[in-house]
Parts: structure tokens; sequence; C-alpha cells
């Protein structure tokens, strides 16, 4: 992560490198792991757990008294919760821990855009298209790392003029360097890019720029924005997150692991423990579990399953159903792993309270839900795409009230466009319009391919 | 102790001793009308046939990928109007025939036929030309035009040819309707209080369940209560105000089922005083859409992620379809309700209106299964009028009854009638607001007509690029937000409950159980 200062003034900007293949452990070969110890999380684990750990109500009165942690945490309010934690005398672990969010929520926003772009304007494209939708074509295949982005942007900048060609030219040039380069110069000829971070600060989103493109048949409107815009909203608040942390960036680094863009390339693995402030209320147990998932998600990949399965509850949860060998995860074993893991929590906070209380259930849901998602993920890492399907069915279902986090949602959202799914991905991205200001942008791809599909698919009647 | 603590407690005492054995047994809002693909006109038709029937092409509700369990390949032909299939060997009709390229093309041949009154079949008529025959396992079916992805157009289910005597003019009102033969994973029987579903092994299905009954609901409050006693096992659409009692038990498990709903109350416009606009407007602000909403589905004012949201016209809202610019109105407005009375000649006369020097009073109805999903919603809407000053009877309609008399425009002597419209992929509204006349307007339940929305909808059909039907269906959507033959209430998500010995239960979009042969039913 670094500060680019340029004419006055900061542009919060990741550094993103080519991803070379994100994935980038050897495969592991192994036999499958050993079976089911009975439990599953280890003991010493589960006592480490933050549900656990707010069982005690000395370590849980901070988080009852703050207004900010019940915006967060069982409302998914990030704006309201920024307020909070910026109230006098401001909260910077909170703050820091909204700002990390808020940068997932935009880096999913993004991904969903650029797989609607490339699905109705690529994959699905029609003559009637404006020359205009190359250039969108472009950015996506810049945010998707993929190689196909140069030919459309020379393309666009062949054949457009105007402030979207600008935008595409800048970003070329930044792909023809190698995509090595800091990213001030593209970012800078990005609409609606973000000012310099502020914690606490929440960019104002209300007037984002829009491209209105036209039909080349019947020069009818299609409103259209660029899906870089939400890249520059991520790097705002990450930037912003680290800013809060007095410039410790492992701590966001560490959070935004599993949820970096095909265009990014996390260099190292992130180092670093993350306090009770950045586990509370989320699918990550124990701090360990999140250098699990960007080791996962970035680093070795499924072998990180048996590498952190001594100090990560949930490697260790998932770790029975994970076939090394076959590079495989069994999504029905995960499901019912991770309803153990629910009442094993849960048991054990109801042993530390002593009797059960209102908030357990809640938060041991959270833990099955933690559960289910890094299972997803490591089917993710083996490739293994049904299980991985199956996994995020699940997920969805768990993702009720409290444990609807939108950046969760949002990837389910960006599968689904890129599985041409444009129903279920219309619908999670609506809910999230006025929970995270500006991911509306990713509204406009995904109304047409909406469209485009409706129109194709085989005709339906109203049903009762 | 709130209401989900007694629903558990008195579901522990008898949920060890209560046992449903093997055959798994789930409710639905009612009974399918028809178990004749052609003939739904209900969802719990359509699921009901999912069981039954394969479609020649489905979408994985995994992956989304197009799958199909009965085509083994194909080709494009005949420079992309038709596309050649070779059917999968060894399958079998639940009466034991082989399955071949004759049952796809009679299928397609029974659809283009006009002695089929089939709304399904008609939608299929723009597309679809023909089909040939061209050995046992190959068919060529023959399209209207180009399209792109052509697969994507034959979604339909295949019918055999020999239940029907090789007869393409496929009537609703056959023995078929009630124990068809299909490919699909389960052999359906209807019968007065269910359908009955026994297993069927075939060459493309190994159902793990051997047998399953579809019953209907009574009561909401006692459907939960069944559910937890293992009673019956699941519940296709469990109303917002019980989810939490499904939440918050260790042996149930919330499922999304991704169905795109909104529910409306039609206006009779062919009776007077309601054939007067205003009349119509006014009675949109009568009705107070937050408070009918927090009593009927129990969703508070300001409620974050609420399963339930206002609708100004026919689309939900996250659909490209839905015109954002038209508000929905939230709140009722009795002011501008009263003027536009007044204006329309009206006159209120001791709290009530009247009209012509009589009081009015509307004869309102509703499908009787409706009321699992928002309790009493019927009387709140009354309740809301009689306050306004218009009198009301109420009346809920058994869900045959609405499927034969309602959607077919026949129930006039009513004045409104509340209801609710699911969609898939498509969102197509024409059959809901075309004038009834040569196969158009098939659901148009009070035969509204006005030339301006046959215009639109006629612009929609007429589309030769998405943003010319987009922008069609914009402008009837305000259109329609201004005339009113409905006053739009909300889209309402929906949820079900199973018990957690169902397992593998991965539920389709729209369609169901399309994934039915991995379920596995452990009680």
């Amino acid at each position: 992560m670094v500060l680019v200062k340029e004419a006055g003034h900061h542009l919060a900007a990741l550094v993103f490198v080519l991803a070379a293949g994100c994935d980038g452990g050897e495969p592991v070969v192994g036999g499958p792991q050993g079976s089911d110890p009975g439990v599953v999380i280890p003991g010493a684990l589960v006592g480490r757990t933050w549900p656990v750990l707010m069982a005690d109500e000395a370590i849980r009165a901070p988080f009852e008294q703050h207004p900010g942690w019940a915006a967060l945490v069982m409302q998914r309010d990030h704006p309201g919760a920024l307020a909070a934690f910026s109230a006098e005398p401001a909260l910077p672990a909170g703050q820091a821990r909204v700002h990390a969010e808020l940068a997932a929520s935009y880096r999913q926003a993004a991904l969903l855009a650029a797989q609607a772009t490339v699905q109705v304007w690529a994959e699905e494209r029609r003559e009637e298209d404006p020359p205009e939708v190359d250039c969108l074509v472009g950015l996506s295949q810049i945010i998707l790392a993929q190689d196909t982005a140069i030919a459309s942007l020379t393309a666009c900048t062949a054949n457009v003029s105007g402030p979207i060609a600008e935008e595409a030219t800048a970003w070329l040039a930044w792909k023809q360097a190698g995509a090595a380069e800091a990213l001030a110069q593209p970012f800078a000829a990005t609409p609606g890019h973000p000012p310099a971070p502020v914690v606490g600060g929440l960019p104002d989103v209300s007037a984002l720029p829009v491209y209105i493109l036209h039909d080349r048949v019947e020069a009818r409107e299609i409103p259209a924005a660029s899906p870089m815009t939400l890249v520059a909203l991520a790097g705002y608040h990450e930037s912003a997150a680290v800013l809060a942390l007095g410039g410790e960036a492992s701590i966001p680094a560490l959070l935004l692991a599993p949820w970096r863009l095909p265009m990014e390339l996390v260099p190292a693995l992130p180092a670093g423990t993350l306090p009770i402030e950045q586990l509370f209320g989320s699918p990550l147990l124990v701090a360990e579990d999140a250098g699990f998932l960007a080791d996962l998600s970035h680093g070795q990949g499924l072998a990180a399953v048996s590498e952190w399965k001594d100090r990560s509850a949930l490697a260790a949860a998932i770790g029975p159903c994970v076939d090394l060998a076959a590079r495989t995860v069994d999504p029905a074993c995960a499901v019912e792993r991770a309803g153990r893991a629910f009442e094993q929590v849960r048991a054990a906070m109801e042993i530390k309270s002593g009797g059960e209380q209102g908030y357990h259930r809640p938060f041991a849901e959270m833990a099955r839900l933690g559960v289910v998602r890094a299972a997803e993920m490591a089917a993710a890492a083996a490739g293994d795409e049904k299980p991985m399907g199956l996994l995020r069915l699940s997920g969805i279902d768990l993702s009720l009230g409290a444990a609807a986090e939108p950046h969760y949602l949002l990837s389910i959202a960006a599968w689904d466009a890129h599985n041409k799914n444009s129903s279920r991905a219309s619908e999670t991205l609506h809910a999230q319009i006025g929970h995270i200001p500006g991911v509306e942008v990713a509204r406009f791809p995904l109304d047409a391919l909406h469209v485009r599909l409706s129109r194709e698919s085989a005709p339906g009647v109203p049903m009762h | 102790m709130g209401r989900s603590r007694h629903l558990l407690i008195a579901a522990g005492l008898s949920a060890a001793v209560l046992s449903t054995g093997a055959a798994l047994t789930y409710y639905e809002g009612s009974l399918p009308t028809t178990l004749n693909p052609l003939y739904a006109a209900k969802m719990v038709d359509y699921r009901a046939q999912e069981l039954v029937f394969d479609r020649l092409w489905y979408h994985s509700p995994i992956n989304n990928e197009l799958e199909s369990k009965l085509v083994a390949s194909w080709e494009m032909t005949d420079g992309g109007k038709g596309i050649k299939l070779e059917l999968v060997s060894g399958i079998k009709w639940h009466g034991g025939e082989p399955f071949t390229a004759d049952d796809v093309c009679f299928t397609v041949k029974a659809m283009l036929d006009p002695g089929t009154p089939s709304p399904i079949a008609e939608a299929y008529r723009d597309i679809l030309a023909g089909c040939t025959v061209e050995g046992r396992s190959t068919a060529v079916v023959h399209f209207t035009r180009f399209v792109h992805n052509p697969r994507e157009r034959l979604g339909f289910a295949v019918l055999p040819e020999g239940a029907f005597e090789g007869n393409t003019a496929i009537s609703p009102d056959l023995e078929f309707s009630a124990r068809p033969s299909g490919t699909g994973p389960m052999k359906g029987s209807r019968g007065t209080r269910g359908v009955t579903f026994q297993s069927f092994a075939n060459a493309q299905h190994n159902p793990q369940i051997a047998q399953m009954q579809l019953q209907e609901s009574g009561d909401p409050l006692l459907g939960i209560k069944a559910l937890i006693n293992n009673s019956v096992q699941g519940i296709i659409e469990v109303a917002p105000n019980f989810r939490a009692d499904v939440s918050s038990s260790d042996e149930l498990a919330l499922k999304s089922y991704d169905l795109r709903s909104w529910w409306f109350v039609a206006i009779n416009t062919k009776k007077a005083p309601l054939d007067d606009r205003r009349v119509r407007q006014a009675l949109n602000f009568m009705l107070d859409r937050t408070e009918l909403r927090e009593k009927s589905i129990g969703v508070k004012p300001g409620e974050r992620n609420s399963p339930c949201e206002f609708i100004s016209g026919p689309f939900v809202p996250s659909s490209p379809y839905y015109n954002r610019s038209v508000p929905a109105v939230e709140r009722s407005d009795l002011a501008q309700a009263e003027a536009l009375l007044k204006e329309a000649g009206m006159e209120k006369v001791g709290g009530r209106w009247q009209f012509k020097g009589q009081p009015i009073s509307l004869r309102m109805g509703m499908e009787k299964s409706l009321d699992n999903e928002a309790p009493d919603i019927l009387s709140y809407i009354s309740n809301q009028f009689e306050a306004a000053g218009i009198g009301s009877q109420v009346y809920k309609i058994p869900p045959d009854n609405w499927t034969t008399e309602a959607i077919t425009g026949h129930l006039t002597d009513y004045d409104l009638l509340v209801g609710k419209w699911s969609f898939g992929q498509v969102e197509d509204v024409n059959e809901l607001y075309y004038t009834r006349s040569r196969g158009k307007g098939t659901r148009n339940i009070f035969n509204y007509s006005d030339p301006e929305v046959d215009r639109l909808l006629a612009q929609y059909d007429a589309a030769k690029i998405d943003t010319a039907a987009r922008d069609a269906y914009h402008k009837l959507h305000a259109k329609l937000a201004e005339d009113l033959p409905y006053l739009f209430l909300w889209k309402l998500d929906t949820k079900s409950a199973w018990r957690n010995e169902v397992k593998s239960n991965t539920i389709a979009p729209y369609f169901y159980f399309t994934q039915f042969d991995a379920w596995r039913y452990e009680g």
C-alpha cells in the first residue's frame, strides 16, 4: 500500500501488479486428512474464538456500549457505524474496521460490474451495441486481469472519443507498461475518483459520473459508468483504514486479502495479527483465521488447510472435508461440520456465561457461516467449482440478518454475473444499494445483461 | 416468552415420537391445478411438474450452466434457424415406453396446434416453427427466425406422444393432468387431498427419495408447528411472520427461493364507479401500505433488509424494467383521495362515499392461499377503505376457482381482487394487460383495455433491440401507475423451510426441484 502524492493532493492508490496467477501455491499432493477427531474446533482454539471471548461480560461490555458496534455488527450499517466510530472520542479500531469492510465491498462491486460488463458486451455482444462498450469491456478486463484488455482498449481508443476514451487511453498505457506502474495516472483519468482519504470520511458519491451511450440502431440512451470508479473507492477506504491505524497496513491487508481483485497481486502474505475489534461479528473466529484465509486465497492455496489446522479454527473445522490429493472439498461434510461448530461454540459460550443468553445464538451462527465460507474458499482455491457453488448457496442461506455481510453478498453477486445468473445478482445488488453508497454503478451493466438474457430466454408467462 | 419459544417447547414434546418414515411430506399453499406442463397457472403447478417432467434444457441451480438430461448433443442447422438434437438413449416414460425423437416433435407440434389452448404454448408460437424427426433419437427443431442462444429458447417440458395417441390438440382437462407420464425423477399422481410422488429410476435420473407427498397447508402457524413436530418435513413458502420461528430452531433450516413475486389489487375498470380513473387513484391514496405491511407481513417502518419492498408498477424494484422515476405510494393521503373523489362526482354523506346517491361498497376477493403469506391482508385492506369511507365485503376464493375464473377474466362480479404474480428470468407482463383478444391478454383479470397500454405492449413485443424493450416497459410502468388497473403493493421475498434431515436440498430458482436427484431424506 502506498499513497501517491500528485499535483498537490493525495490519490489513494493501491500498488497493483499484473496478476500472474493469484493462487501462487504449488499443488500439494497428500492423502485425505485424518478422521474426525470428535470435535470440530480443538478445545484450545474454541476458547479463543471471539464469540466465546464475548461471553465474558468484561470483554463484551465495551462493545455493547458503543453504538458503532451495534450499527456494524447487528445492522451491517456501514455509514452509520463509521459516523458512530468517528464521533468524539473516535474509536480508530472501529473506523479501520469499517473502512476495511467498505474497501472489500467496493472491490466486490467492481468485480460485479466487470463480470457483468464482460458478459453482456463481450460474451453476448450484439450489432446494436455502441462502440464505447469496447472501452468498458477493456476496463473490466483489466479488473479481471484478462490479457484481452489491450485489444479492447485499443479498439476503444481507435473508434471513440471523449472522456470515456481518455480514461481508456490512460488505462491502456498502464496496462501496456506492464501494469506495474503506480495507479496515479489512470486513476486521475477515472471520472469520479475520490479525494484524499480522510479517516471517517465517506466520499460523496451522489453524483457519480455516468456515461450516456447510444445504441447503433435507434440511438436510444444506455447509461453506463466506469467500473474503475469503484476500484478507486476501494482504494480510498483501504487508505483510510491504514490511516486510522496510524499507518499500520498489516491489519487491513489481512482483512482484505480474500477480497482483492484479480488485477491485484499481493506481493507477500501480510504478517501480523488481528485484535478482537477486527474479529468481532465477523466470520473470522480467531486471529489466525485471517492469515489462513489470506494464505488460502493468495498464498499456498489449498495446502494452507494443513499448514494452519493447528492455529486456525476455520482450518481445523474444514480440514477433514478437504482432500488435498484429489484437490476437492466435500460440501456436505463442510456444512455438517459448520453445524457442529455452531453447537460447539454455543455450548462453550453457555459454559462461560453460566447459562444461555440471547446473543449466543446469533454469534454462534456467525461461526457456522465462517466455516461454510472457509470451505467455499478452499473449494475455490482447489478450482473445485461444483462444491464451491453448493457452498455458496449454503452461504447465502446462512447470511441472514446480522450475518449478512455486504462484501460477501456482493462477491456472490459477482459470481452470479459471471455465470449469467442476472436475476439473483440484480436482487443482491439492489439490497446493497442504500447501504453501500455508490455501488449502484454496478447496476448499469447488470441491467443490460438482465434485459439481454431475459429477451433471449425461453418464453415465460406470469404465474400466480 | 415469545411465540417462537412456545412453538419450540411445544415441538420438543412430540418431536421424538413422531416420524414419517421414509416418505417425505411437504406443504404448499394450495394443491396444483394441473400436472400438465402446458397448463401451469400457478407456481405450485410448475414446482410439482418439475418433479415429473424433464425440460429440454434447464439452468443448473448451482452455477447457472445450461444443461439437459434429454439431449446428448446438438448442432445448429438451417443457418441458425434450426437445432438438431441427438437424444440420450435408454430414457423411459413413467409408463415404460421409450422416450424418442417422436416425443420431442409431438410436443413442439402440440404447442403449435391452435387446438391446444395453452398460454404457455401460445408464448412459444412466436419462436417455434416446427419439428422434424430424423431418426429414433434425432430431432430437428425449427425456429421462426434466427435466434441467439437457441438452447435457451427450448425450456419446455417434453410430453409423451403415446399418452395423447398422437393428437396434438391437447385440452387441459384430460386424465393426463392428474396422472401424467413424464421422464422426470418422480411419477406423480394428483388426488383430492394431495399429490403423491413415487421415485422412478431412469437412464438420466436416480432419485434418492422413494416417496414424497405434497399436501395443502392450512393455518400457517399450524404448518410451522407441524414442521417443528416433524409431521411434515418442508414448507415451500414461509410467511415472513414465521421466519424467526424457523431461524431459531436447531432442527430447521430457512432456505432461499429465488422468485420474483409482486402483489397487487386488481381493479375492475369495467364497473362504475371504478371505470373512472380518478376513483382508482383515490383508492390508491386511501391505502396505507406501510401500515398494511407492518400488520400483515410484520415489517416495521424503516426496517433494514426488509423482505417486502413497495412497488409502483408491475416489476420488482431490482428489475431493469422497473421505472425508478415513478415513486411508490407508501402512506395514505386521504386529502388527495377526497379531492379526487369529489372531482369524480362522488359525495360524502355521514362519513360514507356515495355514487349516484348510493353508498359505495366494493366486493373484494383474494385467492385463499395468499392468506398464508400475508395473514389477514384482505381484512386490513378492507378496514383501510372502510376508515376512508368506502364499504366492502371480502371473500376468499378457492385456488382452483382462481385459476379457472379469476385469471381467465370471469370474476367480473368482483370489484377488487388481491393477487400475486411470480416471474423467473423472463418478466414479460404483456399477458396481464393486453386487451383480451386473439390469444392475447390471457391473464388479464378484469379484461382491462387501454389503447395506449396496448401500443406500449406491442412496442415491447416488436422491440428488436434491448433498449427499445426496456424503454417500452418503463413507459408502461409509468402509464399503469397513472391509470391503475392494479393498485401495486409490494414485492415479497420467498423463503422455504426444511427439516435438517432433508439433505442436499438445493433449491432451483423458480422451478424449485430441478436438482431433486441429489436430495436425500434421513428421517
